[in-house]
Parts: C-alpha cells; sequence; structure tokens
C-alpha cells in the first residue's frame, strides 16, 4: 500500500512565471499536508500567495490537501 | 485644430507640453478602440440577468430563445470547464451563476446570437425559475444577528482595526469635540466607452480577447482559472481606453467574452454593454457610512480622531476590503494627530458591486475629515488655511495610522499656495453678490492620495525598449492609457533621454504576448512605476549603442559621442552613423533592454496587510467659491483653485488635464451624482444619463491650477502620481463652502439633494 500520493497545484500569474509549468506535481503524505508546507516545497513563500482554491472554494494555507486534490494558487494582487 | 497643436511640442523634452500620438487619430476616428472591431461575419455576445437581488435559481429554460432566428448558442455554468469563478483578491464571483443570485444583475446565462436583435429577443425568452430569498440593502443591517446570509462565509467581508497614541487621553486633553455620521452613496464611473470587447479562438488554439481593460495580465491569469483554459494559450490585448476610472480594474466582459469565443465556432464574438447595463451591473464606488469624532486644542491642534467606517461593497468583494483599507489609512487627513483609533468595514450586501474607482476609498473619507476640520475652526473662530497649516503632514511626520513621511510631503506648500491664490486674497470682492436670496461662500479642504498598491502587494513594473531594424525606438508599454496621457509620457520621456523627435518613436500598447507585465492602471501609479522602469531601461540601451559607435569610430572617449534624431554623432569631426545601422551591427538581444522597478515601501513595521500602509503620498488643497440660492437651494460652484504636489511636472499639459478632470469628477460626487437602489427590489433606478446626472461644461466652473512643484526623488525626473487625489478634494470644499454660507452643515451626498 503506498504510503504518498501526489498534489496537483496549478500556479498562476507571477508563480506561473517563476516555476515555469502550469500544473506541478507534488508528492504529499496519504494522509495530507498543510497547503502552507506544499507551496513551500514550491520555494513560494506563504507570504506571497493571495488566493488558494480548491474545488471553486477557498482554502486556507493551513487547511490540509490531499493526493489527488488540485489546488489553484494565486500571488496577492491589488488594484486602486 | 493645427493652430491648437501647434501650441505645443513636438519635441519630446520633460516638463513641456508634447503632442500627443493618439490625439489626432482620436478625434478623426481613427483610433481603434475595443469597440471598434467588427468583421464581416461575427456573433453578438449578451447576457441573460437576475431579475432578483436574492435568490436560489431553481431552473434555467432557454428552449424558446433557441428556436430564435440568428440565435448560434446559449451557455450557462453547466458550459464551463474551470472553476466558474473570478475576482481580484477574493474569488467569490462567478462567471455564470450556478445556484445563487445575490443581486439583481447577476449573470445566468450567456447568448450568442448572429444580430443584435435576435441576441435581445432570445435574452428576454430565457425562463429562470427562482425561490426568492430575503435581501439586504443596508450595510448596518447586514452585520445584524439573523440578516439574511449572502455568501457562507458571513456578510461580513473583512475589517480593520488601527490604534495610535491614547484616544481617551487624546479626547480628555481636547477642548473641542466635534461628532458626526457621514453617509455618501453609490458613485458610477461614467466613462465614454462601457465594457467591451472582442474575442476570438485561432487555430492554434489560443484565445485572444481585446478588452477595454485595465489589467489585461490580471484579466488573462483570471480567465484562464475561470475557463479552465491554459493561461500560456491566452492573451489579453488592451488598445487605448475610452475612459476606466478603475471601473475596469477586473473583470467586466473578459471572461464571458472568452467563454463566448471558444463555443463560437470560430466566429470572433463581441461583446459591449449598453449604458443601461453598464450602469446597473459594472462596478461603481462604494457607498459607506463614516461614524467620526475629532478633538482638538483650543489653539486648534488636532488631539484625538476616533471613526468607524462602513463600506458596502455589494454582492461581491471585487477589491472593496482594499477600498477599506485605503479609506481605513486616509481617514485621518494628511495631518498629525497623536491619538487615532480607526476602524473599518467592509460588508456585503445585496446590491450591485462596488469596486475600484478614482480614489479608491479616499474621497469618502476626505469629504467626512475635512468637514469636521472645518467645524473646529468653526468652533474655534480659526481661519480654515491656518489650522489646516498648524496640523500639516511634514516630511519626517507620522501620519494618523503612525506611519512616518519620508517622502517628499508638500501639503504645507500647497496650502500656502490658496492663501497666496486670487481667491483667496481678494476673497471680500469674491464674496459679495447684489442678490438678497443668494449668499456666497468659500470653503477650503487638504487632500492626499497613497500612490502604488501598497505594502505586501507585489508591485513592480517592466519596461521593454527596442531599437528597430529601421533606427526608431519602440518602447513596449505594459500600463494601459486609459486617456490620461500615460501611453505619449513615455514617449516622452524616451525622446528625451534618447534626444529623438516624436517621428522616431513607436509605442505598443499593452499585450501579454509583447509586453512584460507592469500590474494595473491604477493606483495613481502608472507613470511613476513604469517611468521609472522605462528610464532604467532606456539607460542600457543608449550605453549599448553608444558601445557600439565608440567601436566605430575608433574612440574610447564617451563623450566624444552622442545620440541626436536618428544617428549618433562623433563629434571631433562631426560624422554621423545612422541609428538603422547601429541596429544592424548589434544582435537582438542588445537592441532590446529591459528593467523592472519596484514601488518603494513603507519601512515602519507597520505591515497590515491589503495594501497597507503606502509610503508615497501626493498631497494637495483645494479651495472653491459657491453661490447658494437660498430660494431652491442650488448650489453654483464659480471659482475652483487647485494647489496640487504631485512632484515635477513632466508634461503641464497632462498634469492640468488630471487637476481638471478630477475635480470635475469630483464636482460631479459632491453635487448630482447618486446612483439609488431600490431598497425593496434591489433594481438600480438611475441607471441612464436622464436620471444619473453628470456635470457638462455649464456645470464646472473655472478650475486654477497650482503645480507646486516639489522633488520627489524616487519618482522619474521627480515626479509623483496625480492620476487620483484631484477627485478627493471638491465635495469637502463645497461641502464647507455650504457650511460656512448658510450656518448648516450636510453630512450626505450628493448636497444639492440634501436641501
Amino acid at each position: 500500500m503506498q504510503s504518498e500520493g501526489v498534489v496537483i497545484i496549478r500556479p498562476y500569474l507571477d508563480f506561473r512565471q517563476r516555476l515555469k509549468k502550469p500544473v506541478i506535481k507534488v508528492k504529499i503524505p496519504k494522509e495530507g499536508l498543510p497547503l502552507e508546507e506544499v507551496i513551500k516545497i514550491l520555494g513560494i513563500s506563504p507570504q506571497e500567495v493571495g488566493v488558494c482554491m480548491r474545488n471553486k472554494k477557498h482554502l486556507l494555507l493551513k487547511d490540509k490537501v490531499f493526493p489527488q486534490e488540485e489546488i489553484s494558487i494565486f500571488p496577492i494582487v491589488g488594484g486602486g | 485644430m493645427k493652430e491648437f497643436l501647434d501650441l505645443f511640442s513636438d519635441k519630446p523634452v520633460v516638463g513641456r507640453a508634447l503632442k500627443r500620438q493618439d490625439t489626432l487619430l482620436k478625434v478623426m476616428g481613427k483610433q481603434k478602440y475595443a469597440s471598434d472591431y467588427y468583421s464581416d461575419d461575427f456573433l453578438w455576445a449578451g447576457v441573460k440577468r437576475s431579475s432578483y437581488p436574492h435568490a436560489v435559481v431553481k431552473n434555467i429554460d432557454y428552449t424558446q430563445a433557441l428556436k430564435v432566428a440568428g440565435v448560434y448558442k446559449i451557455l450557462t455554468h453547466k458550459d464551463i470547464k474551470g472553476s466558474n469563478r473570478h475576482g481580484i483578491a477574493r474569488k467569490d464571483q462567478e462567471v455564470l451563476v450556478e445556484t445563487k443570485v445575490r443581486y439583481v444583475g447577476d449573470p445566468i446565462a450567456l447568448v450568442l446570437a448572429e444580430n443584435k436583435e435576435a441576441l435581445k429577443e432570445a435574452i428576454s425568452l430565457i425562463k429562470v425559475e427562482y425561490k426568492p430569498l430575503p435581501a439586504v440593502f443596508d450595510v448596518e443591517d447586514a452585520l445584524k444577528e439573523g440578516a439574511p446570509k449572502i455568501h457562507d462565509s458571513g456578510n461580513l467581508l473583512e475589517s480593520i482595526h488601527i490604534t495610535k497614541g491614547d484616544i481617551k487621553k487624546g479626547f480628555k486633553e481636547s477642548d473641542v469635540i466635534v461628532e458626526a455620521v457621514f453617509e455618501v452613496p453609490y458613485q458610477e464611473h461614467a466613462f465614454l466607452e462601457t465594457e467591451c470587447g472582442w474575442a476570438f479562438l485561432q487555430r492554434n488554439g489560443d484565445l485572444v480577447i481585446i478588452a477595454s481593460t485595465q489589467t489585461p495580465f490580471r484579466d488573462r491569469a483570471e480567465v484562464a482559472f475561470a475557463l479552465g483554459y491554459d493561461e500560456e494559450k491566452i492573451r489579453v490585448i488592451a488598445p487605448y481606453l475610452g475612459g476606466g476610472f478603475g471601473g475596469k480594474d477586473g473583470i467586466t466582459v473578459q471572461c464571458l467574452l472568452g467563454l463566448a469565443a471558444l463555443n463560437s465556432g470560430g466566429k470572433p464574438v463581441k461583446m459591449w454593454l449598453s449604458r443601461e447595463e453598464s450602469m446597473e451591473n459594472g462596478y461603481k464606488r462604494h457607498p459607506a457610512k463614516m461614524y467620526y469624532k475629532l478633538g482638538a486644542r483650543a489653539d486648534g491642534t488636532l488631539t484625538a480622531l476616533w471613526c468607524e467606517l462602513y463600506f458596502d461593497t455589494g454582492a461581491y468583494a471585487s477589491l472593496g476590503v482594499e477600498v477599506m483599507c485605503l479609506a481605513v489609512e486616509h481617514a485621518g487627513g494628511p495631518y498629525k494627530i497623536p491619538n487615532t483609533d480607526i476602524t473599518g468595514f467592509c460588508v456585503y450586501t445585496n446590491k450591485p458591486v462596488s469596486g475600484p474607482f478614482r480614489g479608491f476609498g479616499v474621497p469618502q473619507v476626505t469629504f467626512a475629515i475635512e468637514q469636521l476640520i472645518d467645524e473646529i475652526a468653526l468652533k474655534l473662530n480659526l481661519d480654515p488655511i491656518e489650522i489646516r497649516l498648524k496640523n500639516a503632514l511634514d516630511k519626517g511626520d507620522k501620519n494618523p495610522i503612525g506611519v512616518t513621511m519620508i517622502y517628499s510631503t508638500g501639503l504645507k506648500d500647497c496650502l500656502l499656495a490658496l492663501k497666496n491664490s486670487d481667491l483667496w486674497r481678494n476673497k471680500e470682492r469674491y464674496l459679495k453678490t447684489e442678490d438678497r436670496f443668494k449668499k456666497r461662500a468659500i470653503g477650503v479642504a487638504s487632500i492626499h492620495q497613497g500612490g502604488g498598491l501598497g505594502t505586501g502587494i507585489p508591485d513592480y513594473a517592466q519596461a521593454k525598449i527596442e531599437l528597430t531594424t529601421d533606427g526608431k525606438f519602440r518602447v513596449y508599454a505594459g500600463i494601459s492609457d486609459m486617456g490620461e496621457g500615460n501611453a505619449v509620457t513615455n514617449l516622452q520621456i524616451a525622446g528625451h533621454l534618447l534626444n529623438q523627435k516624436l517621428e522616431n518613436m513607436e509605442l505598443i500598447l499593452p499585450d501579454t504576448a509583447k509586453t512584460l507585465n507592469s500590474g494595473p492602471a491604477a493606483a495613481s501609479r502608472s507613470t511613476y512605476i513604469y517611468g521609472n522602469a522605462l528610464i532604467e531601461a532606456i539607460n542600457i540601451l543608449k550605453s549599448r549603442i553608444l558601445k557600439k559607435a565608440m567601436e566605430l569610430f575608433g574612440t574610447d572617449n564617451e563623450k566624444e559621442v552622442d545620440l541626436q534624431p536618428g544617428c549618433v554623432v562623433f563629434y571631433p569631426d562631426n560624422k554621423r552613423v545612422s541609428l538603422s545601422e547601429i541596429c544592424q551591427m548589434l544582435p537582438y538581444e542588445e537592441r532590446v533592454a529591459t528593467s523592472r522597478f519596484d514601488m518603494p515601501l513603507a519601512r515602519d513595521g507597520l505591515g497590515i496587510g491589503h495594501g497597507l500602509p503606502h509610503i508615497l503620498f501626493t498631497y494637495g488643497a483645494h479651495m472653491c467659491l459657491i453661490e447658494i440660492d437660498l430660494l431652491t437651494g442650488k448650489i453654483t460652484p464659480l471659482k475652483y483653485v487647485a494647489a496640487v504636489d504631485a512632484g515635477r511636472v513632466i508634461n503641464p499639459q497632462l498634469y492640468e488635464q488630471q487637476v481638471e478632470g478630477g475635480v470635475a469628477q469630483g464636482m460631479g460626487y459632491a453635487l448630482m451624482e447618486e446612483l439609488v437602489v431600490d431598497n425593496k427590489s434591489g433594481k438600480v433606478l438611475t441607471n441612464n444619463f436622464a436620471t444619473y446626472l453628470i456635470p457638462t461644461v455649464l456645470d464646472v466652473c473655472e478650475i486654477e491650477t497650482i503645480p507646486v512643484c516639489t522633488h520627489e526623488d524616487s519618482g522619474p525626473f521627480g515626479m509623483k502620481g496625480i492620476g487620483e487625489v484631484n477627485i478627493n478634494g471638491p465635495a469637502p470644499a463645497i461641502a464647507n463652502a455650504v457650511a460656512r454660507a448658510i450656518q448648516k452643515r450636510f453630512l450626505r451626498l450628493p448636497l444639492d439633494f440634501c436641501l
């Protein structure tokens, strides 16, 4: 029985430019991992993250993500 | 026309007016806007919108609509492969509603048709079955226990509380305390060109969207996420805008257009909101209710400020939290107030969406704080300019939220300029009137506006300039031009530094496939941030060109070569080499230069979030002479003076245009503009220019502009942004004049409707 799986991360805007890929697969334990830890693996600081979405719903950095899930991450953006 | 244009220089020199490259094309109707795209065979896209402010959508039946001749397709949320969500800082808005509508106008179905008549008929034939829910239209009602819940997360989108010093001590030390509750309404952007765009799918699968937008790069990501389409395969092009003012800072038609183009069978698709649809569904300035209490010593020194600000963001967040935060930051005005306690609430209601609008939360609070300052002056019998001078922020002072002003801070200079103006010096003459049923008075207001997106938000511009094979300089502008002229300013900067004439330069407008991401055309940042990046890129390219010329002329002395229009000159024997020849000798990567500039940030350790705080501010002092008709209540502005510190002026014509435009729009906010939403049906009752009044040339008086030219060391050529600040002045200046004229203070906008 496998002890880990893959969570799919879709980075947008600056994150995408930096990571140079539209989709990134990250291996995580099957019992899940806080999103904050996953994005650190990608070299993204939690302070840079503006919006995270899972299945059309907002997600907090402390929330756990699980193998097979698809998570979209956006940097903080603003206007004026 | 020719005579008029001849008044301006055709040589791009910083500090002088310049013929705008776009002017003639625009006045002749030849400049192509996003609304100007047509082809022989295209489809119109239009939206079936909610007729309820809050309801569950039980069923959508479009069988009859599909039978209308000319209707190509009807799409619902089921046709969207992506998240169906958009939103700048919170993705709480659906491209097409799935289960619940939250305001009258929420988009439910997208219709594609061969002509507008078929489109209109089909939209009217779509039957939506609703289960109505209780709705809430007032911010304070929305926060009450048991209020209808608009979003699962609740109706309070965000609140923020900032304190400085000891508020109790501050009020205890006050000799005079004034309190009031202010209310301001929705304001409509009323741009000439309503929300629009043109989209098509290329054979290679690239989705091209040409939209009237202030944010092409952000739009691309939003469309990709909402529609589930590869961001790399989406191209967003932003031609000149027919006005924006913040109303195109975010998704308007882009997602719907993208969806339409993906389902149009290869035909281009056009979407262009009617004026009514735009006014009912476009973003608006946040209505707000503001509770204020301000204390001062007997000599007019401000001691304490307490306020609670309730901002109504409507059905969706847009940039509501950020707007509210900017209001909190500016709530105490540009003054030294040692003790402050400021709270802001951003609240959902079942009304149209509030969003970015020139001033971004600051006009609301300036209307409040400047009236209380004036009220204190009246109570203490102090001169309205002197009380402001006494409390004005200076470089090195801490502002009301505790940030130390370390950049140019020219408020005092602006106030002194007002004091020295003809209107103030000769006020007795101006205040005289022969009509016993009319009274005149002068009102004053200080203004300020933070520049840039603020701390915690990546805020940078990336400039690109190319030496072309025909010896021209091509500037790739990454920031949209809403009509304010920042695009031509880029050419002016380039022409000045490269010593080139306008005809030797080309401009590429924002295009995600060609230009570099430089963030939104917003926050008084465009020329400041892009200009700084561009100067660096120009210097890099110039250095490469001159180095190559030095090789050609066989000299090591860089003073012997210089750029001249179209060539490089070698001074010792006056030899010249054309720029096209230089270009042929440079590899591509050397004839293109790029540079990035990051906005300066506050370093007080007050990283509050949502763009707070700012560190760079533009300042101003405004004064208005009004006449009020005691029989009808009509308020007529007679003369307006605007002294503004926006650093060094790069182009006097554009500077004056920004001041006058801001003041005119501010006069509308002060005197006549109010988008009314029926608090039973949730419908917009003022959805055209017959019912929503904006100022015409007959309503705006003479505006005298006084540039107070401080030098902002961090700005390109010493400038600061001037796009927003001037809209903050008219409402409080006119309200203060009214209060002085009739000894009655009005706490609600628009003032004309208060009487």
